[in-house]
């Protein structure tokens, strides 16, 4: 399983890149492997507002329909429209594929996501 | 580890939802165990979150005349049926509780059935690499559709058992083409006992997924549980 440094994670097998105020949001490595074969991905609209928690959207895999959440509060910029056609790039390249880019509301959120180092214990704790 | 088990009998899919929806969210909130309910749904076509409208083949008008309501819901998947003679199961299961994602606790549920009708039916199953469900030679005979809220699942599995198959003929079924369904009936010839096929289910359930016990609970139980946990 991979997992980048320099990368925020929340519990819920998200990861956070920031830049500035701007947020880069995807799902990680072991949740895309945890899902199995993705097939679909709903996205929200762009301008939408979200809080820390929300349901933003779906991602589908020939498995299940799995809600995704946001793991920081914010102000949906931009979402990845490549995934409308393509959302096996999740799959694929899980780090690269970002799902939405978020401007972040409450800066000090970040601090409640974990690092790279936390987020492998966790991932380890999760599959014993 | 404990699993409650709610029969609802035969229930309109409608009903069945919203006791759905407000298990899942009592699951979610720790106030309840995990739960499977089993029912036998009124004839019923159901729309997954990939579902397409083509692939239901008759009118509105048509449904309307049956009385079959169509519902668009957000399982996975595409069109489905549920009518007499099926088990339903919804699992309002939390992942955690048994350590699984949700992939491999549909591969698990892929093989509980395959399991069940192998040992109790003698009727060679297998899964599909490309399609979720377990099928007999090119025929489904169990449809798998979940989602995930939150860590807890809902929809689940159908199992034909004695189900009037004519009725797939209504849809294009999980919008699969040049692909049949079948049901144990119609591989053995003779309509089986229903009731023992649900124990079958359950029992197949609880030792796929390493519950030790499980405890048969009415809707009341069910919320009543809100405060004390266990009854």
């Amino acid at each position: 399983m991979k997992i980048l440094e320099g990368l925020y994670y929340s519990k819920e097998h998200e990861w956070v890149k920031v830049e500035g105020e701007k947020v880069y949001i995807g799902i990680t490595d072991y949740a895309q492997n945890a899902l199995g074969e993705i097939v679909y991905v709903e996205m929200p609209e762009v301008d939408d507002e979200f809080s820390v928690g929300d349901v933003f959207g779906v991602v589908e895999s020939v498995k299940a329909a799995s809600d995704v959440y946001l793991p920081v509060s914010g102000k949906v910029l931009e979402i990845n429209e490549l995934l409308e056609d393509q959302p096996q790039l999740l799959n694929e390249k899980p780090y690269e594929n970002w799902i939405l880019i978020v401007e972040l509301s409450d800066q000090s959120e970040i601090n409640q996501l974990i690092d790279f180092k936390e987020y492998e214990e966790f991932c380890k704790s999760e599959s014993h | 580890m404990k699993l409650n088990v709610l029969f609802l009998g035969r229930c309109e899919y409608e009903k069945a939802l919203k006791i759905q929806c407000e298990l899942l969210k009592k699951r979610q909130n720790q106030e309840i165990e995990d739960t499977l309910i089993l029912v036998e749904h009124t004839p019923v076509i159901t729309v997954g979150r990939r579902g397409e409208k083509g692939h239901i083949l008759k009118s509105e008008e048509f449904f309307l005349k049956e009385g079959i309501d169509i519902f668009q819901i957000n399982r996975g998947g595409d069109v489905t049926y549920h009518g007499d003679g099926q088990i339903v199961g919804y699992p309002i299961i939390h992942l955690k509780s048994i350590s699984m994602g949700i992939r491999d606790f549909v591969t698990n549920l892929e093989k509980l059935f395959i399991q069940l009708i192998n040992e109790k039916y003698h009727i060679v199953a297998g899964r599909d690499p490309k399609h979720t469900g377990v099928w007999v030679g090119e025929e489904k005979i169990v449809a798998i559709g979940l989602a995930v809220k939150r860590g807890v699942t809902m929809h689940g599995f159908s199992f034909n058992v004695n189900t009037n198959l004519d009725h797939f003929k209504w849809i294009i079924p999980c919008g699969i083409e040049n692909r049949g369904v079948t049901s144990i009936q119609n591989i053995i010839g003779k309509n089986v006992d229903f009731h023992i096929a649900n124990q079958f289910v359950l029992n197949y359930f609880l030792e796929i997924f390493h519950y030790d016990t499980y405890k048969e609970v009415t809707l009341d139980q069910l919320f009543l549980e809100d405060r004390g946990g266990d009854i």
